[in-house]
């Protein structure tokens, strides 16, 4: 089973590097068939990669002054994308993928709340709190995916 | 009555901009002003900092060419400890230029471009993006994205990540290319060089049906700037200013680019936060002149490189002496993308770049010494054209004073005229047409301006066009992205 995990984020400014800790430490975790990329940005340079997976997980920051602290949704392809810059988001990198090669994996999108955007702060506490939970969902949806025999679509 | 039309933000280009487009009491266009409204300061925060931090510092100007501003930054350290770096960390950071060179040309060619260029200029915004641009021409598009990665990739190998790599310093550089990657590099080449050649061709398939749009795009004659080698040779890291005008002749050679004070003056404008450098001998506005892509090809004598060489051939048959359309960037810039492949193969081929065996002992990458001279320039050519970066620092090596112009920056009064020009020909009424928009816009886009990079600010940049009566009253307003 073939598994892209993506956490982007600043590296620099505090809780905005939460999916990329959260990707590293899947990293570590590992585990066989899975993928780990840390990234300031998403790219249009990833398509290929994520063409070649069976399921994609981005992992990203959430700045909004209430929720709940770990968000799991579905991405979906967007119903629009105006240019091919240098940055973009999991559904317009998803489109373009579908776009390019033709077909897309299953996609799902993990963003923890984030509080402290500080220049070279650490995660702030409660950041890094939800980043463990993050993990967690994370390490269920590679569970439910193997136990499921998800294939790409 | 007099009007002016504003177009703020402007698209697909990095940075934040407006366009002002002001009418005369006859309608006619009578000035326009590409207004550029970011403003970061590393010239003013960057005093008091330690040399050695510079290059980490300034390469943070941007991330589309980080490299540029490394390189540059690395240079005035090298003159301020007074070393000659050694010959293999010379070669080192040209292959990171060039891969610099690759990157960032693919991203305006492939990605920023290509969609005006391809599904023409009339076409619907709404369809004049990627994805129309995937169906009329999918292996175009796929190749182009790969071809960006590529170079991005060597950046990697080189310095550890693709942006803001610390690595080159003052001395030279931190680290050898390792076996594994000069090997992948060298099997993509061949990918590499049919990616641009593919492109070349389907651009040149379209020469004849823009021949029209081209004698408007910022077509005028101008100066150009920029570094050539010793034998006039196109270049990228090193040698010496040359200057040409608009029929080609050769009106500066053999300037030393650390004295460019001497030929660079920088005039400011209340309404712009990007200065205007012009040619000190024709003072300003009369000294514009060019920098980048279309300028290097006009300069050099010859590219150096065996397939670029002969594109360069076909390429100044566009002008008669020099190539002044500034619709031609594209084009030059697609050259520029042939010749970085076959630099960057020729490199690698290099005795002081090949993998050594355990017994042989890793080239010297670093000069080490101390603060010899209290100020340094380092210049070297950005994907946008020439970068100068100017450091004074005290006996400690603590910066007192920076000084940088930077690609785009050279290009202000170009851009200003081109805008004019194009305006001149679309704008017929007070209304904002979406023909107009679009090729002011791309006008801009041609030069592949870098405003994160030349004021030295950030953020994307969108388009936001207002028409103004000579009241001052807004006729017609439009806003894109």
């Amino acid at each position: 089973m073939n598994v892209l995990v993506i956490g982007y984020g600043n590296e620099l400014r505090g809780d905005d590097a939460v999916g990329r800790h959260i990707a590293d430490a899947v990293s570590e975790w590992g585990l066989p068939g899975v993928r780990c990329l840390s990234a300031r940005q998403l790219l249009p340079e990833f398509t290929g990669i994520i063409a070649s997976a069976e399921l994609v997980i981005f992992v990203d920051a959430r700045f909004s002054p209430d929720g709940e602290p770990v968000l799991l949704e579905p991405v979906e392809l967007a119903t629009s994308v105006h240019a091919l810059g240098h940055t973009g988001d999991p559904a317009s990198l998803l489109s373009l993928t579908q776009a390019i090669h033709g077909h897309h994996p299953p996609a799902w999108l993990i963003s923890v709340r984030a509080h402290d955007a500080g220049m070279g702060n650490p995660l702030s506490p409660k950041t890094s709190m939800a980043a463990e939970e993050a993990l967690a969902r994370i390490a269920g949806l590679i569970g439910m995916t193997r136990k499921a025999g998800v294939s790409g679509l | 009555m007099t009007q002016t039309i504003v177009i703020d933000p402007v698209t697909r280009v990095e940075g934040h901009a407006k366009i002002t487009i002001h009418l005369d009491d006859s309608g006619q266009v009578k000035d326009a002003r590409f207004h550029v409204t970011e403003f970061r300061g590393f010239e003013r925060f960057c005093e008091g900092r330690p040399l050695w931090e510079m290059p980490g510092l300034t390469s943070r100007i941007c991330g589309i060419c980080p490299v540029s501003h490394l390189l540059a930054s690395a240079k005035a350290g090298d003159a301020i400890l007074a070393v000659g770096i050694p010959p293999a960390a010379e070669k080192l950071r040209r292959l990171m230029n060039l891969a610099q060179m690759l990157q960032s040309h693919a991203l305006s060619f492939f990605h920023l471009s290509a969609p005006d260029l391809l599904l023409g200029m009339e076409s619907d915004p709404a369809k004049r993006n990627i994805f129309a641009l995937i169906a009329a021409e999918p292996e175009l598009v796929r190749s182009g994205i790969r071809l960006r990665q590529f170079g991005q990739e060597i950046i990697e190998q080189l310095g550890g990540k693709k942006i803001h790599p610390s690595w080159a310093v003052p001395g030279g550089v931190r680290s050898a290319l390792s076996g594994a990657g000069r090997d992948s590099i060298l099997a993509r080449i061949p990918e590499a060089q049919a990616t641009v050649l593919h492109a070349l061709d389907r651009f040149k398939r379209l020469l004849s049906h823009v021949k029209g749009e081209a004698q408007v795009f910022g077509n005028f004659t101008s100066l150009f700037l920029g570094l050539v080698g010793a034998n006039g040779n196109w270049e990228h890291y090193g040698g010496h200013i040359r200057i040409a005008d608009g029929a080609g002749n050769i009106i500066a050679d053999h300037l030393d680019p650390s004295q460019y004070r001497e030929f660079i003056g920088e005039a400011v404008e209340p309404w712009s936060y990007l200065k205007f450098p012009y040619y000190r001998p024709l003072g300003y506005p009369d000294g514009m002149y060019r920098v980048g892509p279309l300028a290097r090809l006009n300069i050099c004598t010859r590219m150096g490189t065996p397939l670029a060489g002969s594109e360069l051939r076909e390429f100044r048959e566009q002008g008669n002496g020099a190539v002044n359309s500034s619709f031609y960037y594209h084009y030059a810039r697609l050259i520029e993308m042939l010749a970085s492949v076959e630099g960057i193969e020729r490199l690698l081929d290099d005795p002081d770049l090949r993998s050594r065996s355990e017994s042989e002992e890793e080239p010297l990458l670093r000069a080490h010494a101390g603060i010899n001279q209290l100020s340094g320039v380092g210049v070297s050519e950005a994907p946008r054209g020439t970068l100068f970066h100017e450091y004074h620092v005290d006996e400690n090596g603590l910066v007192k004073s920076v000084n940088l112009i930077i690609a785009t920056g050279q290009n202000n009064l170009a851009m200003n005229r081109t805008i004019a020009q194009i305006a001149r020909h679309y704008v017929r009424s007070p209304r904002i047409t979406e023909g107009m928009l679009n090729r002011v816009e791309a006008g801009i886009r041609a030069f592949d301006p870098c405003l994160s990079c030349s004021t030295h600010a950030g953020g994307m940049m969108s388009l936001h066009v207002i028409l103004l009566d000579s009241a001052g009253r807004v006729l017609d307003e439009r806003r894109r992205g």
